[in-house]
């Protein structure tokens, strides 16, 4: 059994800055330079990734890559295939017919049409990329790439560090 | 379809330093049943792999880190790591075990064993991740203790639930007796490991895994965890390990006066109560710890004041920490005994090899053989604990004297012409306990395939074996004689088959073959473990069986060490214990009998099956054990 | 009634009253869940903190659980008003929202699964409780816990040294 590749994001390093949404943005158009980009564009590329406030508190907004993912179960032409190796979920344009009933069917609202109307698009995690463009973009590490439980793991070493109060035997 | 329904992953992983391959081979079905794991498989796979006469801290040696069936599974104290090599203290097969939790997770990370060969030509760490295996750059490492070079593992992988085994700065510096450290705790000390894994520019091998390890029939596996842990209700043996830890056995030493002292030139220390179990348990104990699913808790946590503001926390003392540190140079000192300890844990090297080279030079200096020139200027007499602490740093860095002290005793007695003051048997110091007034000690301790060792067997059955189960067992009463000589090649012979069976398990001796009821012995160590094994691994094994892979893997150790060169003169303590009388204690005047020692021998060679003059098992044994060996 | 949780109870004075970090809990938890040796798979882990800490931590039995509130499919609900909180495996899509928002990093996805994996108090009867040989782990609740701390802090004032006043009261 492999040991899963996670998003983890920590609110408390959040800026707000929205990089990585940029980030997500400039890939999904094709380009690296943010300065490359027309000020007069009409395109609109869908927002794969985007920043919201829950109750005060940044929360990204994109594909969680479900290990039952109901977007899976309900494609109707085979293009959502979730991928153990990489352990994400991985959308395929080729084979898409652009029905839409993924993103009827998911809970976060992750998947959009493209430009073209015909074609869903969602966070694949950057397959062709050692790093996803957002944790790249991340100054803060805010948004990392993690594996298996290394996140609860972190936080039962917070949890249990509070619960001795700071103190070792020491 | 898995080869296994449980118990085994199923996989090697062989490596090639000097080339930087790595191979995954399945464990095939027979060879599990034949050498089940462990030292098992660590022996066959050494015997094949070297040719004679190679040098133990060249490219050619293999170095094995094997774990067992069991290791993994959620049965009480499965914690085990073997690692072997051949061994550059002895020349002849060389095995350390380690607790802790290392052994357990290669499992989960997908292997039985490891196997690495060849020398890498910069510094590398072996990171084994859910199956995967990789060679990475550990050049940033060298030369950094323990301690650092775990939170540099764990900081550059991001993840504190790895699992390390490591050489220090002894390791890197090929001291003869250096150690592998699991976990910045556990230490495989003995016939120096951690100089191969030097040799080779292996600074660590990590593991992480998240596989499972099948149980092919999960609810009899519950009955034989319940069945085990019915057995250590009041027990004495194991409620005093958890309260003392192995430092419980300083007043035992006391009490028969068997302790090897001043270089085993005295048997009882008046101020022993000094450095006992309980003056440890007051002073510094922290806690009780435990290895991997242990109901024990042997392990000691202690705390040693550094300072006005500062605390070194560490595990141990264990026994042999109090024997080495302690006895041996004379330092009755329970805060000199826990500085060194953090020392020789911090800079991986074995404690005794350590003590016993310098509490050698301490005798030679007070005999006037060696001489402040030759110390280095260090008053190097029995009780100089700051120069001891000095000269583990030049072992350590191989400065000055440290160099020829980091060679061990027997180099010291070739190069020094003091052949009698170095106490080993076959390169590997004596440790464990003066043997001169226990002769069935005295032969475990001589014929163990490692060097001196007392884990090898287990001697003292005969201290409290009844009569009628002496004659069962062995065929006659007078095993439960500690005195006779009678049977004893028999006992000797049966319990390191028996006791091989942990090492091929991966359990702990200490909560599966201790015991100081004959009964407990064959209920835990062959009943309920044969029950353990095939609960597991869905094979079918008897108690017999059991005992044969033990005796199969002891063989095979044996015929290694033949083709060394290692023949019956290998097979004997020291002169020292033939010579000289015990000095002092319940034992005053007791000496091994040269005469009685050759029954024993030859009554153990027979019990054994191989030839007497020579040792060597004979072609019917071999057949027996269906060995091959080409 | 307070909600119950496995609560960690160690006495400081007594050296094998402590967690020893055998890991027994996480074995034998693995195994009587999933019937394998894995502790990554077990809903109890010990953090080892260094200098002799370590805490086996586990669902703390939220009174207002962030992982239901947050569990966009309803996998985890409580049996009972006052029942700890399960994971019903048909239902969870492994999104691993629960496990990003649980406050203890108790709640984790199964490497093997792929669903939410957290204490369940084995049906009533935890497991790690009756293995633990330091006996420092009980089934308890929060308010056990604050009064059990309030009687040591108690005890601390009235004890000051062996044979003083106030001993006898311990």
């Amino acid at each position: 059994m492999k040991m899963t590749k996670t998003l983890v994001f920590r609110p408390e390093r959040c800026l707000m800055c929205l990089s990585c949404v940029l980030a997500c943005e400039l890939k999904a158009v094709g380009m690296e330079d943010p300065r490359d980009l027309d000020p007069n564009s009409t395109r609109k590329a869908p927002r794969r990734l985007s920043m919201a406030l829950a109750g005060g508190t940044p929360w990204p907004q994109r594909c969680r890559h479900c290990a039952q993912a109901p977007c899976e179960e309900a494609c109707i032409s085979g293009s959502i295939v979730r991928d153990e190796a990489s352990s994400t979920v991985r959308h395929s344009p080729e084979t898409c017919v652009g029905c839409g009933t993924c993103r009827l069917v998911c809970p976060f609202n992750a998947i959009f049409r493209d430009e073209s109307g015909d074609c869903m698009t969602k966070c694949n995690l950057c397959p062709d990329d050692v790093v996803p463009r957002c944790v790249c973009a991340c100054q803060t590490g805010a948004l990392t790439l993690s594996s298996g439980d290394r996140q609860a793991q972190e936080k039962k070493r917070s949890y249990a560090r509070e619960m001795i109060g700071g103190r070792g035997n020491g | 379809m898995a080869m296994f329904q449980g118990g085994y992953a199923g996989r090697f992983l062989y490596v090639d330093l000097t080339n930087g391959s790595l191979q995954v081979k399945p464990l095939e079905r027979d060879f599990a049943l034949k050498y089940v794991g462990g030292r098992g498989f660590s022996a066959r796979i050494l015997y094949d792999g070297l040719r004679p006469g190679a040098d133990p801290l060249s490219p050619e040696n293999l170095i094995v880190f094997a774990a067992g069936p069991l290791s993994g599974t959620p049965l009480p104290s499965a914690s085990r790591l073997v690692v072997a090599a051949k061994s550059p203290m002895t020349g002849g097969i060389g095995d350390a075990s380690s607790g802790g939790y290392f052994a357990p997770e290669m499992k989960y990370a997908g292997f039985d064993a490891i196997s690495v060969t060849g020398r890498s030509p910069k510094p590398v760490y072996l990171w084994i991740d859910d199956g995967k295996a990789q060679l990475r750059p550990a050049a940033h490492l060298w030369g950094k203790r323990i301690h650092a070079t775990s939170v540099a593992l764990k900081a550059e992988i991001g993840d504190e639930d790895i699992h390390i085994c490591a050489i220090g700065p002894g390791g890197e510096n090929l001291v003869r007796y250096a150690c592998i450290v699991t976990d910045e705790e556990g230490v495989g000390a003995r016939t120096g490991m951690g100089a191969v894994m030097g040799s080779k520019n292996l600074k660590a091998v990590v593991v992480r895994g998240s596989q499972d390890v099948r149980i092919a029939d999960p609810d009899r596996f519950q009955e034989v965890i319940d069945a085990y842990r019915k057995t250590l209700e009041g027990e004495a043996w194991t409620e005093t390990l958890r309260r003392l830890g192995t430092p419980n056995l300083v007043a035992h030493r006391q009490k028969l006066g068997i302790w090897g002292a001043r270089n085993f030139q005295q048997a009882t220390i008046a101020e022993w109560e000094r450095i006992s179990g309980e003056a440890f348990r007051e002073s510094y104990l922290v806690k009780a710890m435990g290895c991997m699913g242990c109901m024990v808790r042997c392990r000691r946590y202690s705390a040693l004041p550094d300072g006005p503001a500062e605390t070194l926390y560490m595990k141990g003392p264990e026994y042999e920490t109090i024997n080495a540190l302690g006895a041996k140079p004379y330092i009755i000192d329970p805060a000199f005994i826990l500085q060194a300890h953090y020392l020789c844990d911090e800079y991986g090297i074995d404690e005794h090899g350590a003590a016993s080279a310098i509490s050698m030079a301490m005798e030679l200096y007070e005999r006037g053989i060696l001489k402040k020139g030759d110390t280095d200027g260090e008053e190097l007499v029995f009780g100089n604990g700051e120069a001891f602490l000095r000269l583990i740093d030049k072992i350590v860095y191989r400065k000055g004297f440290g160099d020829l002290l980091a060679e061990g005793t027997r180099v010291m007695g070739r190069r020094l012409h003091a052949e009698p003051y170095a106490i080993h048997i076959k390169g590997q110091e004596v440790d464990a306990s003066d043997p001169r007034s226990l002769v069935t000690r005295a032969l475990t301790f001589g014929v163990a395939t490692r060097g001196s060792c007392h884990l090898r067997g287990f001697p003292y059955i005969d201290e409290f074996i009844k009569p009628e189960e002496g004659l069962k067992y062995f065929g006659t009463a007078a095993v439960s004689d500690t005195k006779a000589l009678e049977g004893k090649g028999k006992l000797v012979a049966w319990s390191e088959d028996w006791i091989t069976i942990a090492n091929l398990m991966g359990l702990c001796i200490f909560a599966w073959y201790r015991s100081r009821t004959f009964s407990m012995l064959i209920h835990r160590g062959l009943d309920l473990v044969r029950e353990a094994y095939t609960a597991a691994t869905g094979l079918s094994m008897t108690g017999e069986n059991l005992l044969r892979c033990g005796e199969r893997a002891y063989n095979l150790e044996k015929l290694f060490n033949l083709r060394e060169g290692m023949g019956r003169e290998s097979d004997y303590p020291p002169a020292r214990f033939f010579d000289e009388p015990m000095p002092d204690g319940p034992g005053k005047g007791a000496h091994l009998d040269r005469a009685d020692y050759e029954v024993l021998l030859n009554d153990y060679y027979r019990a054994r099956g191989w030839d007497p003059a020579t040792g060597r098992p004979t072609p019917e044994k071999l057949k027996e054990l269906e060995l091959a060996t080409s | 009634m307070a909600k119950q949780r496995v609560g960690y109870f160690e006495d400081r004075q007594d050296p094998e009253a402590q967690c020893s970090r055998c890991r027994m809990c996480e074995l034998i938890c693995a195994f009587y869940h999933h019937r394998v040796g894995n502790p990554r798979r077990a809903r109890i882990r010990v953090v080892a903190l260094g200098k002799g800490a370590d805490i086996p931590v586990s669902c703390l039995n939220c009174e207002d659980a962030p992982c239901m509130t947050v569990c966009p499919t309803g996998a985890l609900q409580r049996k009972e008003a006052d029942g700890m909180v399960l994971v019903n495996e048909d239902v969870c899509i492994g999104c691993s929202m629960c496990v990003s928002v649980c406050p203890a990093g108790a709640v984790t996805l199964d490497p093997v699964d792929g669903t939410a994996s957290k204490c369940d108090l084995c049906g009533g009867e935890p497991r790690c409780v009756a293995y633990c040989p330091a006996k420092v782990l009980r089934l308890t609740d929060a308010d056990l816990i604050s009064r059990k701390r309030m009687r040591t802090y108690a005890r601390s004032l009235v004890h000051t040294e062996e044979g003083k006043p106030g001993e006898d009261r311990k």
